[in-house]
């Protein structure tokens, strides 16, 4: 899967996007993944506090479709999916 | 150990808050001649610079005042006290950077606010900062210090 | 009165006469300022059958309540008058200090009436208001005008001036103010080029007073502590400004490229983005007049082919001159974007207009011998040569210089104008964001993105997550996005606060500013009066169900691929019930029972 990085996240993963082989898992457990891999910074932007849940700033689409309407957290993120995690920075 | 106003320019957004706030706080009105604090713009240069009275150490406005209307108070504040002053304006005459003013009835300058300057509270971006002024406490010092931090320091 | 001055100014441009006249206290209440009082003094003044060109023609200049004021980024004002690129009703809003000065110099509008012999220019200062020549500032740029005006009035003076496009009625010239800020669509800039109007200067010492201080303060307060606190008002928009949606509207599949042509998805967007921008060429971020957002753009391209510098470009800029041209050189796009400015022009009527030109060329419609040069998709040189050859109307710029519908249907191919009501749709595609679709069918300007900005919902999840393919529950949001927009956009309050707050913040700074004794229902309610007196101004122009509607693009060609692959823009879903709603008939004519309950 590719993952990619927007806005501030691109500062906190070190890159603007990366190519990751994993095995299908969910939203959450990506999420807890690439906050292993790049550390406690884009950790505490990823994830709330006590990390079960996805910060509410967070927006996560697959392959362009929010998670919120599909399966929020638990959505499933495919092995070819592309993945794009945006800061709720945006308007206008 | 008493607090300083602290600006920095390259965050100003040339917004004038700190105007509408200033004159609101001292006049009841939104009127940038009413503000002891003006936002000067560069067009060329992009770049704009909020000013404000520095509250000099040696403050002439307070040497010269012929009633010594002018004191300085427990925050090292320089303060005018209106039931002295006869606005006579010299004060604005001896001021060497412009931070005096005269608004049709009195002379007024920057008290910052008797020590909670509304300026720096509502400032967006921090251009406007009141904070202490001892070395330990220079944010400045801390933004080199922290870019050690991230490059040698443990992960936290 | 509070909060507004109570007081315009009338200036007959034939005569040159100028008298100043009080607004009624009821009439302010009822319509607040901005956009609505500034519609219904025009709807009330100018004969239904006046030609947009014509000395009969007026042209109004309108701040709001809060304008001036602590509340949050109360810098705007509008412009009001007939639109010449669509005929609807135009009003264009700007930011910048110009309305806030304009208060404080006394006053809380103008009205220009006829036309003068000679070009002019107003200059306000304080209660001191004259008519000055303005045949030596003819044909200068925005940037030139302002500089030389002040120098000949007043250090502190603030400007609002045309450009050459304006001059040349280029029907999408805009109006700009402190040289970068635009009240840019509709073409509203030809309407005061047609006055012969070269700009209106103002300097104002004076000041602004509310009527309850402590519960204004308090008011305001807690609405700015609110914008700090929210990621798109407290960081986003002033860290990256608006060029940041490039990004993710792309990625939900929504970004069109190539006059719409080819899809929604641009493989090329992140070189347009607002981090690259970031990265490339901003100086600093910048904010209008008492504004804690700051998204606006100090820019600065310092070498290469397009070296140039100025503000912007804001988002729909970057997208009509970048992906919808299938051009993907930011430098390029910056310098197109200043020249939009220093000739005072609308970057998105023009990046889509050419646009509509590039797919002419690409079907042998038209050739670069007729066109005096190359106007094709991906070829950056071109947009920079013909952007001023447009303000210009000099060669093929004449008929780029009246937009794209005109330019499409001269040729027989209206359909490739990707507009509503002649004025082009801006960057969101209305098959991936069914809600923007709805707005572009239903706003009173034409194809406008401001005015119901349901991108809000459908991408961003404010104030709720909306799924952007369905239908379902847009209608109903829509009608609060505009009736919201229409109160924000009377009161002087820049649009981009409702990300971080709503009517309940809005409502408690209105009232503790001017007294008025209005519930949040009453508020929004007056946005929904300005609505309808809109859609009235409309329908007696002529305009009908059928002009509510969307290019045969969005609603026949289905999306070859992204998130909304296969999708068009379901309009026929939504229209119905959207003018339901809003207790309009199914013709989309306002019931008699609605006009009286909103006092019509």
């Amino acid at each position: 899967m590719i993952v990619k990085y927007f806005a501030y996240f691109r500062k906190d993963a070190g890159c603007k996007e990366e190519t990751l082989l994993l095995a299908p898992l969910s939203v959450l457990e990506l999420l807890n993944k690439l906050s292993e891999i790049h550390g406690q910074r884009l950790r505490k932007r990823l994830l709330t506090a006590d990390q079960t849940e996805i910060h509410p700033d967070v927006i996560f689409l697959i392959d362009g479709r929010n998670i919120d309407f599909i399966d929020g957290k638990d959505t499933m993120v495919s092995q070819d999916a592309i993945v794009s995690l945006f800061p709720r920075v945006a308007g206008g | 150990m008493s607090k300083t106003i602290v600006l920095k320019p390259d965050k100003c957004l040339s917004c004038r808050t700190c105007e509408l706030i200033c004159s609101f706080t001292r006049a009841e009105e939104f009127n940038p001649q009413l503000s002891a604090v003006s936002v000067i713009h560069y067009d060329k240069a992009m770049i704009s610079v909020p000013i404000m009275c520095t509250q000099c150490e040696e403050a002439p406005c307070l040497k010269v005042c012929p009633v010594e209307a002018i004191y300085k108070d427990e925050n090292g504040t320089k303060i005018i006290d209106y039931k002295k002053c006869i606005g006579c304006k010299v004060c604005i005459s001896a001021c060497p950077l412009g931070n005096m003013a005269f608004d049709g009835n009195a002379v007024f300058k920057c008290n910052l606010c008797g020590g909670d300057p509304q300026c720096a509270r509502f400032c967006p971006s921090g251009a406007i900062e009141y904070k202490d002024a001892n070395p330990s406490s220079m944010l400045k010092r801390k933004e080199l210090a922290e870019k050690f931090k991230d490059v040698f320091g443990e992960e936290e | 009165m509070y909060g507004l001055i109570g007081r315009l100014l009338r200036v007959n441009l034939t005569t040159g006469a100028v008298t100043e006249e009080a607004i009624s206290e009821s009439m302010a209440k009822k319509y607040f300022g901005g956009r609505g009082l500034g519609t219904k003094i025009y709807m009330d003044e100018v004969a239904k059958d006046t030609d947009v060109f014509s000395p009969d023609n007026k042209l109004i200049l309108m701040t709001g309540p809060l304008t001036g004021t602590f509340a949050t980024s109360a810098g705007r004002l509008m412009w009001i008058t007939k639109a010449p690129l669509t005929g609807t009703i135009g009003c264009a809003n700007s930011g910048g200090e110009f309305g806030p000065e304009l208060k404080f110099a006394g006053f809380d509008g103008v009205i220009f009436e006829g036309k003068a012999e000679k070009p002019v220019f107003l200059y306000v200062n304080n209660g001191k208001v004259e008519l000055r020549s303005a045949e030596d500032l003819w044909g200068k740029t925005v940037p030139d005008t302002t500089d030389q005006l002040v120098a000949a009035t007043d250090p502190d003076a603030k400007v609002c001036c045309i450009g050459p496009a304006g001059e040349n009625r280029v029907l999408f010239a805009g109006i700009m103010n402190e040289k970068n800020r635009a009240a840019g669509r509709g073409g509203l800039g030809a309407v005061m080029g047609s006055k012969n109007l070269k700009a209106v200067v103002v300097r104002g010492t004076g000041g602004i007073k509310v009527a309850d201080n402590a519960g204004f303060l308090a008011a305001c307060t807690e609405a700015r502590d609110k914008l700090k606190a929210h990621p798109v008002t407290g960081a986003g928009l002033g860290a990256y400004g608006t060029e940041i949606l490039v990004n993710i509207i792309n990625a939900s599949g929504g970004l069109p490229i190539n006059n719409w042509r080819d899809g929604a998805v641009d493989r090329n967007a992140d070189d347009i983005s607002g981090e690259t921008l970031v990265e490339k060429y901003l100086v600093r971020n910048k904010g209008c007049f008492g504004c804690s957002m700051a998204c606006g753009r100090v820019t600065k391209v310092k070498d290469g082919p397009y070296k140039s510098a100025g503000e912007g470009p804001e988002y729909e800029a970057a997208w009509a001159l970048g992906s919808s041209c299938g051009i993907n050189d930011l430098a390029a796009i910056c310098k197109v974007n200043f020249l939009c400015n220093e000739y005072g022009m609308d970057p998105i009527t023009l990046g889509s207009t050419f646009a509509c030109a590039m797919e002419m060329f690409d079907k042998g419609l038209l050739n670069v011998e007729e066109m005096g040069g190359n106007l094709v998709f991906g070829d950056a040189a071109s947009i920079v040569e013909f952007a001023t050859k447009t303000a210009k109307r000099e060669g093929f710029g004449d008929k780029l210089a009246d937009g794209s519908y005109r330019l499409a249907e001269s040729y027989g191919v209206p359909e490739l104008s990707m507009s509503v009501k002649k004025q082009e749709m801006p960057a969101y595609d209305g098959r991936s964001l069914q809600g923007m679709g709805l707005e572009y069918a239903t706003s009173n300007r034409g194809g406008c993105h401001v005015r119901g900005y349901l991108t809000s919902p459908e991408i961003l999840g404010l104030p709720v997550k909306m799924d952007p393919l369905v239908t379902e529950g847009k209608a109903a949001m829509l009608k609060i996005f505009q009736d919201l927009t229409a109160v924000v956009d009377s009161i002087g309050l820049c649009l981009f606060t409702t990300f971080g707050i709503g009517l309940p913040e809005i409502a408690n700074m209105l009232r503790t500013c001017t007294g008025w004794d209005l519930t949040d229902e009453e508020i929004l309610a007056t946005g929904d009066r300005i609505w309808n007196m809109e859609k009235l101004y409309n329908l007696g122009q002529g305009f009908t169900k059928t002009d509510d509607t969307l290019p045969p693009r969005l609603l026949h060609e289905p999306l070859p691929e992204g998130p909304a692959k296969g999708k068009v823009c379901e309009l026929d879903d939504m229209l119905p019930e959207y003018y339901n709603l809003r207790g309009w008939d199914k013709d989309g004519v306002p019931a008699k029972a609605k006009l009286t309950e909103l006092g019509l």
